[in-house]
């Protein structure tokens, strides 16, 4: 088949009303459960490859990309209704999501995530059309040094994230990876800081802490709040937002579907890091750095613009190469191999049409993710009018459902309830969450690939291979630009 | 000036301690790579504890923005623990109802008749719309009882 022929074929494939109501199906369903806390895309996809199996592979393939893109966008619905990143790729978002909610802005706020996650999703897809070779050319040099200079990279984002009290966020930080060291080192195997508790073995999970420190610690300060809608009100008047919001962020749209894309590439960074990263480098290049965190727009953008951005990201290494970037894609090839499709470079050669036809499925998942939450968007903000009477103790059985249907584990429970009250401890005396979460993601990713390293090669490798050397830099010389820039704002205030 | 990050900042003094101290019980294997499982924990407790000291030292200047902490948030806590406490015992179905309910009134300070239904309306509605979504849409498990 011509290149041309299979496009156009895809093409009318993807449009044909039965795909498109499979598309928005799954669209919908991934939205439901990218929305449930402890829910998430992977789980969502893990569940659907037997139906995936009963559909044509074409269908099954879409229904399956589709409820990914659901999956991650919804993450922000409630991370900015009830500070509970609905995904860990929503950390970010709750950042500047939240606080607008409780400024009575949740329409504008989701609608900037709704439409930053759409332009995330295209111009990833957009990248995947164009650069797939090349991008993944770029991803196979990534070996150990290169994978701990970007996640050292990462760390700057505890920065960003930190609001003015560095010392603060440095505190949570280093305690959220020494917090990731607990359990089975992946390197030899061996237990660390098990305590005699087998549970404990197998670490701490990301799903109960993330909704411990999040939910929980919200719902715990939520309650002496008795008869006022539960945290924010949303003002009437459309969701849609403002064009000044789009045409005042295109750089910012730009360069964070860019970082999420690359990010997407390289192999197990995955959506968080992605969302975190953009965040922060969206506030270094932000003339109002000091407006981060308080309910900025151009945060959610950088958010939800990368975090979209990293599907295509992680398509383009899972289809080029047969890796999984992600979680949700290594589940997607593992859908793909089950349809007979033998994914990585010959892919392009032997399956040109189904190629396609995934490029057009993601386009189309984004243009129904955007249209359906638009839509709706304002109906689901409605949830935060309801009393907390109601809805605190719902959203907690809510939380404990999600938490224990994971891994079928009570101990997942008790690791939720110990950092919801570590997070509501750190919380009500001024210290950021976020960057618990940035050192429990990028700490294990730090200490496994240097011991690898270590082990076939040395330090040298930072400086003699030319990604690490350019992230390292990149991370020095965000680091000073930082500092600089707070300096220079505090001499400014204080004048 | 905040004590509450002098507060913080001591129990991050002895949470670092306490690991490193603990680090020395972590198994070294023969075959294991140059580095080896105890550096990075304590690297990572060596860090923690510099900022803990400087936490203790020099607390910031703003202090805490909002640390007012009540008993009903302990209580709060308290009943979410008993709630999971419960759960492998008499199962969700039927401790949720009764948390949700419980939580509601606890939550509401009203006990007049017709909060009463509502809190028994929130409690039924809202475990059998987790219960749908959970076990019947999606097919996930949730905590089974050992007497129901």
């Amino acid at each position: 088949m011509s290149g041309d022929s299979a496009i156009f074929e895809a093409l009318a494939l993807v449009t044909s009303p039965m795909m498109l109501l499979v598309i928005g199906l799954s669209v919908v369903g991934g939205i439901i459960v990218g929305a449930i806390p402890g829910l998430t895309a992977t789980m969502a996809l893990a569940l659907l490859i037997p139906v995936s199996y009963s559909l044509p592979p074409d269908q099954g393939i879409a229904m399956m990309v589709a409820v990914y893109v659901g999956g991650i966008s919804a993450g922000a619905l409630t991370a900015i209704l009830i500070r509970m990143p609905g995904t860990p790729a929503a950390v970010a978002t709750v950042a500047d999501g939240f606080p607008m909610a409780q400024q009575g802005r949740a329409g504008q706020a989701i609608g900037n995530a709704v439409v930053a996650s759409f332009a995330g999703t295209v111009i990833s897809g957009v990248c995947l059309v164009l650069f797939a070779p090349t991008l993944a050319d770029f991803a196979v040099k990534f070996f150990f040094s290169e994978i701990v200079a970007v996640a050292i990279f990462g760390l700057t984002a505890v920065i960003a994230v930190s609001g003015k009290s560095l010392s603060r966020g440095l505190f949570t930080a280093l305690l959220g990876m020494l917090v990731a060291t607990f359990g089975m080192s992946t390197v030899d195997g061996i237990s660390r800081f098990d305590f005699g508790n087998t549970n404990l073995q197998s670490g701490i999970g990301l799903m109960p802490m993330l909704i411990g420190m999040f939910a929980v610690s919200q719902l715990m300060k939520t309650t002496s709040d008795t008869q006022r809608p539960s945290q924010v009100h949303l003002e009437s008047g459309p969701i849609y937002p403002p064009l000044g919001d789009i045409a005042g962020n295109t750089t910012n749209y730009v360069r964070s579907s860019l970082i999420g894309t690359i990010i997407g590439v390289i192999p197990s960074l995955g959506s968080g890091v992605a969302g975190l990263v953009s965040y922060a480098q969206a506030r270094n290049a932000s003339d109002t750095p000091e407006k981060f965190g308080t309910g900025h727009v151009p945060g959610i953008i950088a958010s939800e613009a990368a975090n979209n951005a990293a599907i295509g990201g992680a398509l383009i290494i899972a289809l080029t190469l047969g890796i999984p970037g992600d979680p949700p894609t290594a589940i997607l090839l593992g859908a793909l191999m089950i349809h007979g499709v033998d994914t990585g470079p010959m892919l392009f050669e032997n399956n040109s049409g189904l190629i396609y036809s995934i490029y057009f499925s993601l386009f189309a998942s984004s243009v129904l993710m955007m249209l359906f939450l638009l839509a709706f968007g304002r109906y689901i903000a409605k949830v935060t009018r309801i009393p907390n009477r109601i809805l605190s103790p719902i959203i907690f059985a809510l939380c404990v459902a999600g938490v224990f249907s994971g891994n079928n584990l009570t101990f997942d429970l008790g690791v939720m309830l110990v950092f919801g009250l570590v997070g509501f401890l750190l919380d009500r005396g001024g210290f950021p969450l976020a960057p618990f979460i940035i050192g429990f993601l990028l700490g294990p990713l730090i200490e496994d690939n240097y011991r690898r390293l270590m082990s076939i090669g040395g330090l040298d490798d930072f400086v003699t291979r030319p990604i690490s050397a350019i992230f390292i830099g990149l991370a020095v010389a965000s680091v000073l630009y930082s500092f600089w820039k707070r300096r220079a704002q505090a001499k400014a205030l204080a004048q | 000036m905040s004590n509450y990050d002098r507060w913080v900042g001591l129990a991050g003094i002895a949470l670092s301690l306490g690991l490193i101290l603990s680090s020395f019980g972590i198994e070294t294997p023969e075959w294991g790579d140059v580095v080896g499982p105890k550096f990075w924990p304590r690297l990572l407790c060596t860090g923690l504890l510099a900022v803990s000291v400087f936490l203790v030292i020099k607390p910031d200047p703003e202090g805490a923005t909002d640390g007012a902490m009540e008993c009903r948030h302990f209580f709060a806590f308290g009943v979410a623990v008993l709630y999971v406490m419960a759960l492998p015992v008499f199962g969700f179905l039927i401790v949720t109802p009764v948390f949700i309910a419980f939580g509601y009134l606890a939550v509401g300070g009203n006990t007049s008749r017709r909060r009463i239904s509502e809190a028994l309306f929130a409690a039924l509605a809202g475990t059998a719309a987790i219960y749908l979504v959970f076990q019947v849409l999606l097919e996930t498990q949730l905590p089974a009882g050992q007497l129901f």
